[in-house]
């Protein structure tokens, strides 16, 4: 038996090895070529400067403004998403039956290429009526960056729905029955019995709209028309990588990656951490 | 009493689809603006769009292959590892799959530049495969494949064990069936995701139009066919939104995508 599975093991391995082999090809050893560009001085002397890069990096105007909308974004939109998504979520879980066509509706939206539907955004938001708005002097900020947001609202609400639903539907209807026996509002049913068995799903809701916000430079770059300076609100970390390549600043690009990707791990590690105690879903 | 919850529960319905209603107006406009030509309805848009303008259907055709190649092999490449990752003990294994992670969790920015640089020194850029084998690679597929298979019970597999020697047996039919609606779910996704890519293909197909895929070449068009020109790109999601309704409404048990 033991050797059946040493075999079986092998085997495993053996199919595992082309998916493995390439993922350190096409990932990993891209990002240890890149990251070496941090710690040279430019693309045509490549002199070795230590950590030189890091220092001009950080003290950079423009990535520190690329990095405090990139966190802006993330935490309020994170958040948002999460709220819509669970009031969704519980609202499907109240009707109980014939949910299934609603649910495919609102999920919809993940799958919609951007390209395909940025002609939308710009009939409803580009309008004198918007105009006016982004003029006025006291949140003309706002509206101009509203509209990802939304995107962003709209695009993924419906799918991490569907993550917490996959939750909530486990829950049998017993508990339910019993809390209203012992005299449970609704609101205390969802405090006391929804939410918290929803704990582990919500943080993986977590992980994807967090996730998620970072993708959203696609839809942000397209509506914003393909410019590589959109206005300072709307200049995320993406726009300052981007131009950074275009301009062959790969030492720059290099660190601003590692930086992100370090941000992007501390916070994927405590979320991973975080998971672990409520289930064992990540193990 | 019952009479009072079912009304609350017509308007929470109600409300409901009132949303999800307002979430298919973007789609519902573009379609609607596609048929829209010379100041009445018609499909003036689209033949202007395919009589003089052959490149669209060129880099449809494009589309079609990268997402096809990419869903494909990225399926195929996917359920070993994840398999490997949910049921084969090894040391390391965890901070591994947790590399994966924070590697799915990273956008294309991250990674453009050392890919970029890998294509340049094999000297394919502006190639396909540059731009559909990274992509293959999807962690995100792997992750859900993991978790599914998770579930498949140690001791179901064990018991397969002692029926047969062969491996395949045991994955065909026993694994495989328990793990479909993920496939059919990740595939999706990942169809989706590259029927979508743009970063990519912007930087690592720079010049060579014939390769390009849809997403990029959309800006060529000119404005008075844009709306033709999104409604074909929207048409597959369009397919598998069809395909998903009807299956809810037939099914009514199995709910949901995930």
């Amino acid at each position: 038996m033991k050797q059946k599975m040493k075999k079986h093991n092998k085997i495993i391995l053996l199919t595992a090895l082309p998916g493995l082999a390439m993922f350190l090809f096409f990932i990993i050893l891209p990002f240890l070529t890149s990251a070496r560009y941090s710690l040279l001085n430019d693309v045509y002397h490549k002199e070795f400067i230590g950590f030189g890069n890091f220092g001009n990096v950080i003290r950079n105007s423009r990535f520190r403004l690329a990095f405090v909308n990139s966190f802006r974004f993330a935490v309020v939109g994170v958040a948002l998403l999460l709220l819509v998504a669970t009031a969704l979520a519980l609202a499907i879980h109240r009707l109980k039956r014939r949910t299934g066509l609603l649910r495919v509706l609102l999920a919809m939206p993940v799958l919609v290429p951007t390209a395909g539907i940025v002609l939308a955004w710009h009939k409803v938001f580009r309008q004198m009526y918007y105009y006016d708005l982004m003029r006025s002097p006291v949140l003309g900020d706002f509206w101009y960056v509203l509209p990802i947001y939304l995107i962003y609202l709209w695009k993924y609400s419906g799918l991490c729905m569907l993550v917490l639903l996959a939750a909530l539907d486990r829950i049998p209807d017993d508990f339910y029955e019993a809390a209203k026996l012992d005299g449970a509002s609704r609101g205390v049913c969802i405090r006391r019995i929804s939410l918290p068995l929803m704990r582990p799903n919500l943080l993986l809701v977590l992980m994807y709209a967090f996730m998620s916000s970072l993708k959203i430079f696609k839809e942000s770059y397209l509506y914003y028309g393909e410019t590589k300076y959109p206005e300072d609100i709307a200049y995320t970390l993406q726009y300052y990588m981007n131009n950074q390549f275009l301009k062959m600043n790969y030492p720059t690009l290099a660190v601003a990656t590692i930086l992100f990707t370090a941000v992007i791990a501390l916070i994927v590690f405590v979320l991973y951490r975080a998971e672990g105690r409520f289930s064992e879903v990540l193990d | 009493m019952a009479s009072k919850r079912a009304k609350s529960d017509y308007v929470i319905r109600g409300i409901l689809y009132l949303v999800a209603a307002v979430f298919a107006l973007p789609a519902v406009y573009v379609i609607f603006s596609s048929f829209w030509t010379e100041g009445g309805f018609g499909l003036g848009q689209y033949q202007r769009l395919f009589r003089d303008y052959p490149s669209y259907l060129v880099a449809l055709r494009n589309s079609f292959f990268y997402a096809v190649v990419i869903t494909a092999g990225g399926l195929l490449l996917s359920v070993p590892v994840a398999y490997l990752f949910a049921k084969v003990r090894f040391r390391g294994r965890n901070s591994l799959f947790f590399i994966y992670i924070v590697i799915m969790m990273l956008p294309a920015q991250s990674t453009i530049l050392g890919q970029y640089l890998l294509m340049q020194s094999l000297g394919w850029i502006d190639t396909r495969q540059a731009l559909y084998l990274p992509l293959m690679l999807s962690p995100l597929t792997v992750f859900l494949l993991r978790q599914n298979l998770k579930l498949i019970s140690a001791e179901l597999i064990d018991a397969t064990r002692l029926e047969t020697n062969s491996f395949f047996v045991l994955l065909l039919r026993i694994v495989l069936p328990q793990i479909k609606g993920t496939i059919a779910a990740a595939g999706v996704l990942l169809f989706c995701e590259s029927w979508n890519i743009i970063e990519q293909a912007m930087i690592l197909l720079p010049r060579n139009e014939e390769i390009k895929p849809l997403s990029v070449m959309m800006g060529r068009y000119p404005e008075e066919l844009r709306a033709a020109c999104a409604a074909v790109y929207l048409a597959p999601v369009g397919v598998i939104l069809l395909v998903f309704a009807l299956r809810s409404l037939g099914g009514g048990k199995r709910a949901g995508e995930r």
